[in-house]
């Protein structure tokens, strides 16, 4: 008897959750207010006023028409609701559903960003503290000499010698003179040293490797494009037509966070939070409030305006992959430009980035740095170009057919490069 | 000697230790000559009052990153697939429940996605525009709406069947399809601003391939001289 009573809710819990999914969730939760309010405890109440929710459910507009207290009695969406067409039974295994309800437990780890700048604050503290420390050793030793000279003279006159006073820069001379070697071996360390600083910055001077800015929102693209795979181009979605990969107006983050209002954890919710303040909505009422907020995001990806870069060129006609300019973007938990060994990683261990067909991976390995000159122009020499199924090179390719010689001096290595139709031409990026 | 090379190695680690803690990951790093990188011409996301070794200047100052472009500025490529005329206006309410503003509302509850059933596609329903669908819809629609339509996207799966859309959303006729990506519906939000108007279609001709479960076997090509009406807004 018992079991035939377990067995018979179950059913009824699984119906009910099926056809909640099927008929309500778009709009309810049994727990939360989305677009519709929360249904939990909703069916006690219309049977408590002695109202008829089958006919409501089935259609709302005849029920506010012929005054029911209770459709009138609800004050959140009003009117937002279409007839549904579901029978008394079906209601009823969903209302038992909605009744035994439980949120589940919310899931571990899967923190947003571990605090924007964690690691830049710890490393120019440490760089803070070197500079006292030294400052320190230096006054210490100035002192130190200062005594010994002093002491020095004292002695002197103290046994009757003639005292010669030398002033600072003499003395340093005499010193140096004395200990030639040692003072030679550390000014050609310090020149080494200077050379090799000098050299190290003019190597940095326009390079862009490694910039993480913070940003307005933490922002964590490995729970976006990670777990949820969330197409890139859904957020960029100019990245196909435009100049620009775009960066994503908040309604794009409001398609999905009207529903989502809570992170993983109590950041990420705090995180989440931001986005509904920018877009004017709020979270409590589940509407629009028209006062909105714009959001300043850092661009991290800046090339100097004497280049000109397309990503609908790259992306559209070059099928290249983002992550081959972009690094493991589904890993970042901060927007950030990559570096080159992190790209070339990804070329041996990057899974979802192999051609199905010859598991060859599609990640080209450069060794400049990113952002540069140099980047582009090897991947220019490396990339091939794949013409076909793409009308983009229609007419080149048959003129490419046509030019035997030309034919034969391009497929010398067995493919078409970037550079071999004018990749390498200074005016196709820069005009 | 040994003295001697050990002194270099201990010299240049030391070098190499301090230089090495010096990278700020806040700063994009140094320029040379910043007046050939940053451009005069306005740029998209790029604040004219903070561009360097320029004055700074308070009154050019943006507070945000993508802006509205001025009014009345045409697209310069593309013209012909974002006039598509589309005359359907958003539903009631849907300022409050959408956050959708500056357009006229219908002027009853549902009456224009009601009437939106009618509407006819301007593209023609065949292989090639489905498929071009396909590869939108994988791009805009599949993490919510499942690969084949069932609801069960990643994102409606983590996100506790908060947002599951209808497994059945796609068996609706494609004017209200159009309609529901235009403007949204219930959890889902207007899709107007990820994708133009021919691209919607497509993603319609391939709802509508999902739904009767295969590709069209020959084109059809009558419908495209359908169109709807011809004074519209269009977004």
């Amino acid at each position: 008897m018992l079991a035939s009573f377990l067995s018979i809710s179950v059913l009824f819990g699984q119906d009910g959750s099926a056809l909640f999914k099927q008929n309500c969730a778009s709009c309810h939760h049994p727990v939360k207010n989305g677009t519709g309010p929360a249904l939990k405890g909703a069916k006690a109440k219309w049977e408590a006023a002695g109202d008829n929710i089958y006919e409501w459910v089935r259609n709302p507009q005849a029920q506010y028409e012929a005054g029911v207290k209770s459709a009138l009695a609800i004050q959140y969406n009003v009117g937002g609701m279409n007839g549904q067409a579901v029978s008394d039974e079906e209601i009823d295994a969903i209302f038992e559903y909605v009744e035994a309800y439980n949120p589940p437990p919310p899931p571990d780890g899967g923190d947003t960003a571990g605090g924007p700048g964690a690691g830049s604050d710890r490393e120019s503290s440490s760089w803070f503290w070197f500079l006292v420390i030294g400052l320190i050793l230096i006054s210490i030793i100035v002192s130190l000499w200062g005594v010994r000279r002093q002491l020095k003279y004292a002695n002197q006159e103290k046994e009757g010698e003639k005292v010669e006073e030398q002033d600072l820069k003499e003395e340093l001379g005499s010193w140096a003179w004395r200990n030639l070697k040692l003072v030679s071996v550390l000014g050609f360390i310090a020149t080494c040293a200077l050379v090799y600083w000098l050299a190290e910055r003019g190597y940095q001077v326009g390079v862009f490797e490694d910039y993480v800015p913070d940003q307005p929102i933490a922002f964590n693209h490995s729970i976006h494009a990670g777990d949820n795979e969330i197409d890139c181009q859904y957020c960029h979605n100019s990245a196909s037509k435009s100049k620009h990969a775009g960066i994503p107006t908040v309604n794009v983050c409001m398609n999905c966070h009207k529903a989502i209002k809570e992170g993983r954890s109590a950041a990420g919710t705090a995180e989440i939070a931001k986005i509904h303040e920018a877009a004017g909505f709020n979270p409590e009422t589940n509407k629009y409030t028209g006062e909105t907020e714009p959001i300043k995001w850092i661009k991290a990806h800046n090339l100097p305006d004497h280049v000109y870069f397309s990503h609908a060129q790259h992306v559209e006609v070059g099928k290249i992959e983002c992550e081959n300019c972009h690094g493991p973007v589904k890993t970042y938990t901060v927007g950030r430009t990559a570096n080159s060994e992190m790209i070339n990683e990804m070329a041996i261990t990057g899974e979802g980035l192999r051609d199905p067909q010859t598991q060859k991976s599609k990640i080209i390995q450069l060794e400049n740095q990113v952002l540069t000159m140099g980047w582009c122009i090897e991947c220019h020499n490396k990339a091939e170009v794949k013409m076909e199924g793409s009308e983009y090179y229609d007419d080149i390719h048959e003129r490419l057919k046509r030019d035997k010689e030309l034919y034969k001096s391009v497929m010398e290595d067995g493919k078409v490069n970037v550079k071999e139709f004018g990749g390498w031409e200074c005016a196709k990026c820069h005009y | 000697m040994k003295g001697f090379i050990n002194k270099i190695v201990a010299g240049s680690f030391l070098v190499l230790a301090v230089s090495s803690c010096v990278k700020d990951e806040n700063s994009p790093g140094y320029e040379y000559m910043p007046d050939m990188y940053r451009s005069p011409a306005i740029e998209a996301y790029v604040d004219y009052g903070e561009v360097r070794t320029w004055i700074p200047n308070d009154s050019l100052k943006n507070t945000q990153t993508a802006k509205l472009p001025p009014f009345g500025t045409i697209p310069y490529q593309g013209t012909e697939e974002v006039y598509l005329p589309y005359s359907r206006k958003p539903d009631l309410k849907m300022d409050e429940t959408h956050g959708i503003r500056s357009l006229e509302f219908s002027s009853a509850t549902q009456e224009e996605y009601n009437a939106s059933v009618a509407d006819v596609s301007p593209i023609a329903f065949n292989n090639e525009n489905a498929e071009k669908g396909q590869v939108l819809y994988n791009r805009f629609c599949d993490h919510c709406h499942g690969a084949t339509g069932q609801g069960d996207g990643k994102v409606s799966v983590a996100s506790d069947g908060l947002i599951a859309p209808p497994s059945d959303a796609f068996s609706r006729p494609e004017g209200q399809m159009f309609y529901v990506i235009t403007y949204g519906k219930g959890a889902m939000g207007s899709h107007a601003s990820q994708l133009n108007q021919k691209e919607r279609w497509e993603v319609v001709q391939y709802l509508k391939v999902l739904n009767i479960g295969e590709f069209p076997q020959e084109p059809t090509t009558d419908t495209t001289e359908n169109t709807v009406d011809t004074v519209g807004v269009s977004i």
